[in-house]
């Protein structure tokens, strides 16, 4: 039996219900993921994420299909199951096939992908698996590239958004899970 | 010279203001940490910021000091000094010395916590470090170690929130480190 339980749309608030059915409409998808139905019953960690992902994902000004490569790299590296799902989801809907995109898995410094999209994925992956390690040459390189600091705050936000989604998602899978 | 620029107090876009001013009330001080500063000519970023802080990290919380604990251990971990230095001048002002900090810092498997406060940093800790690590079996236990499911679902906020914060403040004080 699962520790966490999912709760039903009548046991959740409507202030929550509203947000998930949003979430849901955004995401393009047909139901409410589990992993953020299992929230259902936390008003504060559903606004605080939905917000989170609306300002640091969804209006991100990065393109779509970039944006998801990079989360599913980030879920990869960080072996996160459910966002590594959702971004091959997003992926699959963009018209990428299964071995394109395994492709990108296995050598994700070789993106198929326009050079200023390649650029922002590694430079997000870069700081969502090594935040602590970054130097002030990295910001120079990156504006050689042609981002602006607007920009790379943007690249910062996005990982740090995808840091925090992870934990919200690995713990309620493994409190989902059957024990 | 550094590569990113603190925005001065008076030149901060209203809805960036309206949130630093809430970050500055929280710390009860009339500055709040520069990450915000730099951030604030993308005020969506520093709205989904604050939101995740008050909602994920409310003031009074039910977790008291060990709260703090839980940040500074989670900053040290993950080699964020802006987090880490914010969480012990917390810690300071509540009564706490360095040494004892440093300890803490040093030994976090021993921490001179009572059982409760101990089982709480350990947790989140762990749900901040390896969130993939988790098992369905340490949900269970720490429902037989007293803990309600809304209790743990604050507690995976809190790491959560941590890896937010972390990324972000790590990520910028890097770009505002003189080269």
């Amino acid at each position: 039996m699962a520790f966490f339980d999912l709760p039903t749309d009548e046991e959740l608030s409507p202030e929550v219900r509203q947000t998930l059915e949003e979430y849901r409409r955004l995401q393009g998808r047909e139901q409410v993921i589990p992993t953020w139905r299992a929230y259902g019953r936390s008003p504060k960690i559903v606004g605080a994420r939905f917000t989170a992902w609306q300002n640091l994902h969804f209006q991100c000004r990065f393109p779509w299909e970039a944006r998801n490569v990079a989360v599913m790299l980030i879920a990869h590296a960080k072996r996160c199951q459910g966002c590594f799902a959702g971004a091959r989801f997003q992926l699959d809907k963009l018209g990428f096939d299964a071995a394109t995109l395994d492709g990108m898995c296995a050598n994700p410094e070789a993106l198929p992908l326009k050079e200023r999209d390649r650029l922002f994925v590694h430079y997000a992956l870069k700081m969502a698996t090594g935040s602590a390690d970054l130097q002030p040459k990295d910001f120079r390189e990156m504006a050689a590239h042609g981002f602006s600091k607007e920009e790379i705050q943007e690249i910062i936000a996005f990982a740090a958004y995808w840091t925090m989604n992870m934990v919200f998602t690995q713990s309620a899978n493994a409190a989902l899970a059957d024990e | 010279m550094a590569f990113f620029e603190l925005i001065p107090e008076e030149q901060l876009p209203p809805e960036a203001k309206e949130y630093i001013e809430i970050v500055k009330k929280r710390a009860r001080s009339d500055r709040a940490a520069d990450t915000f500063y730099v951030l604030a000519k993308n005020p969506r970023l520093v709205k989904a910021w604050v939101q995740a802080y008050q909602e994920l990290i409310p003031i009074p919380n039910r977790f008291g000091t060990a709260q703090g604990i839980a940040g500074m251990l989670i900053a040290h971990a993950k080699g964020c000094r802006v987090c880490f230095d914010t969480s012990r001048k917390f810690l300071v002002k509540l009564g706490f010395d360095d040494a004892a900090l440093d300890n803490m810092c040093q030994a976090p498997a021993a921490l001179p916590l009572a059982e409760r406060e101990r089982r709480f940093v350990e947790f989140t800790l762990r749900a901040a470090r390896d969130p993939q690590g988790l098992k369905p079996g340490d949900f269970r236990e720490m429902e037989r170690a007293g803990f309600s499911k809304d209790e743990i679902l604050e507690m995976i906020g809190v790491a959560a929130y941590w890896n937010l914060a972390t990324t972000l403040a790590s990520a910028v004080d890097a770009g505002l480190r003189e080269e």
